[in-house]
């Protein structure tokens, strides 16, 4: 057993018991930091991070501790902690007109799939029952590298037996989306349906005002902007008309928050909420991690974390990213509230842009 | 107007221009304050890159390139206000009236200049407006990013002739053949001008092989301390700053320079350019390489040093469009023309959209 087996094994545990009972089988910085000194030394990038600090990997006592990979930097190196032979997935960043694509490759996608469908579980079915599932995305053979979409092709096998994706290409399937509709609400038992937030805002125009009733019990996960994919639409006004459209209460509607570098996931507590199940529940537009991902504001000249309440940009722990970085510091601006943050987007720019590019426009950090 | 009419007008600007540079008096604190740079940003701006004494042969090419209109209208970008000269001067050759819509960031050194025009007709005939309308046939002049451009054209008649100057960056080329201390201090000159906020400003270095690059970025940092001396970064955004120094650290080496750094990569998995400011992002590379690969189109200006051709044939064959000049002088371009060559010639709003849309040079 690698040193790796070995991470992932206790990674696995700590997803199933922190989910079970609520109990930490280790402490959670123990584990941050034995996956950070694994990646330091490894050559993934951190060792540089540390030594800029003068820093030993030994000195790391908490997960604060560890200096964070840049999202940026998955664009630049692989930030993996072995040879690409090795690899049994890697996914990449959308990319833009100009911008570069992340890569984050895996060597094993079983933590991964061990967390998201814990905390899928968790947050998007509390309640057990069985869904029909559709994708508003192409089938994984169509987008080999993308996250979301293998994220969307494990929840359909493990949280209803029949998922149908909605999207061949670039077209929308709108008459197998009628015809699904149509299906679950003859056969009965509620609908699962998830994708991108421009897919939705395609799926939208597509329906010019038109209704899909789902079935009682139903419900939307959507998450990502729209990366010049489709008209920009504002969240709260994107799940109120999502949620007109197929007949649902708004809160039956609810976001992620994911990215191709991180292996785990934070969701909207609405559903829940409206459910009846109490933490980690709440209003729209605050998220909740799962036990083994810290969500922490930071500033964004010193990278210190800002006081509770104030905005700052996101710095994720997310010990599910055994094989390549255990700390990855986005550029999405963040407001930690009660039980979970708030998503305020991109940390916008202070520098005037004129006809000078911007970073961000060459890396797609849109 | 022939062309003398034309070259008339063209040299009136000038002139202006020089007596505003000779005796800036208050405006050096207003430019300052629009502009963001330090105080001696704005002298050297003033006094080294403001094109106050250009040759009669740049001269006759500026007025030979420009077109031909009842009226011209000029919407100028911000990040490099001596810019507005070009501009205005290349409208003025274009037609005997011309509308000029400064920047809402930066609107102090254009009407500085117009009132130190001392020929009335001339001074009559440029006007500075809040409002661009222009009707078919006139020619309309865009300064800014793609997205901006885009944006007006959008609202333009269909007959209306744009000449659009959209998003771009400089580039470095250090070859064999130069001292790497004389490559480094020339490109740090082109980095101060301005603070790397223009679209000829360098953002990216590609040099030819690891020693060297190496070598350039260890002499660069040391320039850069020294000019942080004689000319100090102006407004910074520090947050992009940190994030680029700690992208760099993990991706490659990571030179400290006072305010600002220089990131060395060997064969990055995509191309990367420094945020303005006093930042370099610099790539060793193989003949035969082209690491701004797909990135071609927003290359507005090429800065050489040495004998590039032997290393960097791919990337000079891929940017034809760029407007090339020695390391040192990128921020001083010859006073001939539209300083972005990459789009020459006028076209509809409509094709301007598109080849905006497409993405292509």
């Amino acid at each position: 057993m690698t040193v790796s087996d070995r991470l992932h094994a206790r990674v696995q545990a700590y997803v199933a018991a922190t989910c079970a009972s609520g109990e930490e089988p280790e402490p959670f910085d123990l584990l941050a930091c034995d996956l950070a000194r694994f990646q330091a030394s490894c050559g993934n990038g951190l060792e540089r991070l540390l030594a800029a600090r003068r820093l030993a990997p030994e000195d790391l006592l908490a997960a604060a501790d560890i200096p964070a990979i840049p999202t940026d930097a998955f664009k630049l190196r692989r930030i993996a902690c072995h040879e690409p032979a090795a690899d049994t997935a890697v996914f990449r960043t959308s990319g833009t007109t100009v911008g570069a694509r992340g890569t984050h490759a895996m060597r094993s996608t079983a933590t991964y799939e061990a967390a998201a469908r814990a905390w899928a579980r968790v947050m998007l079915f509390p309640d057990q029952t069985p869904m029909h599932v559709l994708l508003l995305a192409p089938p994984p053979h169509q987008a080999l590298d993308s996250s979301l979409g293998f994220m969307l092709a494990l929840f359909g096998r493990t949280f209803g037996s029949d998922a149908r994706w909605l999207i061949d290409g670039a077209a929308l399937k709108l008459d197998d989306l009628r015809e699904a509709v149509a299906n679950a609400a003859q056969v009965g038992g509620p609908v699962f349906l998830a994708g991108a937030s421009f897919g939705f805002v395609h799926l939208l125009d597509s329906l010019h005002g038109d209704r899909l009733a789902l079935p009682a019990g139903s419900r939307v996960m959507q998450t990502g902007g729209f990366k010049g994919k489709s008209r920009e639409v504002e969240s709260g006004e994107l799940r109120r008309e999502i949620a007109s459209a197929f007949g649902l209460d708004d809160q039956a509607v609810l976001g992620e928050y994911g990215m191709t570098e991180l292996s785990s996931q934070a969701y909207e507590g609405t559903l829940r909420a409206a459910l009846g199940y109490g933490a980690p529940s709440g209003p729209a537009g605050v998220y909740h991690a799962p036990p083994w991902m810290r969500v922490v504001a930071v500033e964004p000249e010193t990278l210190e974390p800002v006081e509770p309440g104030h905005v700052g940009i996101a710095r994720v722990v997310d010990l599910a990213n055994v094989d390549s970085a255990v700390v990855v510091q986005t550029a999405d601006q963040i407001r930690t509230r009660a039980g979970g943050f708030e998503l305020l987007g991109r940390a916008p720019s202070a520098t005037p842009r004129g006809c000078s590019i911007g970073v961000d426009e060459l890396l797609g950090r849109t | 107007m022939n062309h003398e009419d034309r070259i008339r007008r063209v040299r009136a600007l000038v002139c202006a221009a020089k007596r505003l540079a000779d005796h800036p008096g208050e405006l050096r604190e207003r430019l300052q304050r629009a502009t963001g740079l330090s105080a001696q940003g704005v002298d050297l701006a003033l006094r080294e890159h403001l094109e106050t004494q250009p040759t009669e042969e740049e001269l006759v090419a500026l007025v030979g390139g420009a077109g031909s209109a009842p009226r011209a209208h000029v919407i100028l970008s911000a990040n490099v206000f001596t810019a507005g000269l070009r501009a205005i001067a290349l409208a003025a050759a274009t037609a005997p009236l011309v509308s000029v819509r400064c920047s809402t960031r930066e609107n102090v050194f254009v009407p500085a200049l117009l009132s130190h025009l001392d020929d009335t007709e001339i001074r009559q005939s440029i006007v500075e407006c809040q409002e661009i309308s222009p009707a078919a046939g006139e020619e309309i002049h865009l300064y800014g990013s793609d997205e901006s451009i885009a944006e007006i054209c959008a609202g333009l008649a269909p007959d209306v002739l744009v000449r659009a100057h959209g998003t771009g960056f400089g580039l470095a080329l250090v070859g064999p053949g130069v001292e790497i201390e004389d490559a480094a201090r020339a490109l740090v000159r082109d980095m101060v001008a301005f603070d790397q906020h223009g679209c000829l400003s360098p953002r990216l270095a590609l040099v030819c092989g690891h020693e060297r690059a190496l070598a350039l970025a260890q002499a660069m940092a040391v320039s850069l301390v020294q000019a942080e001396q004689d000319v100090p970064v102006g407004a910074l955004d520090r947050a992009d700053i940190v994030r680029f120094r700690q992208t760099a650290t993990v991706a490659g080496e990571w030179f400290d320079a006072s305010l600002g750094g220089v990131a060395l990569l060997s064969q990055p998995m995509s191309a990367w350019i420094a945020p303005p400011g006093r930042n370099m992002v610099v790539v060793a590379c193989a003949q035969e390489d082209n690491p701004v690969a797909g990135l071609e189109r927003h290359v507005a200006a090429i800065g050489v040093s040495g004998d590039a051709e032997s290393c960097f044939g791919a990337v000079l064959a891929a940017c034809p469009g760029a407007r090339t000049s020695e390391l040192g002088r990128m921020q001083r371009p010859r006073f001939d023309g539209p300083v972005d060559l990459r789009h020459p010639g006028v076209q509809s709003p409509r094709a301007v959209i598109e080849r905006v849309r497409r993405g292509s040079p």
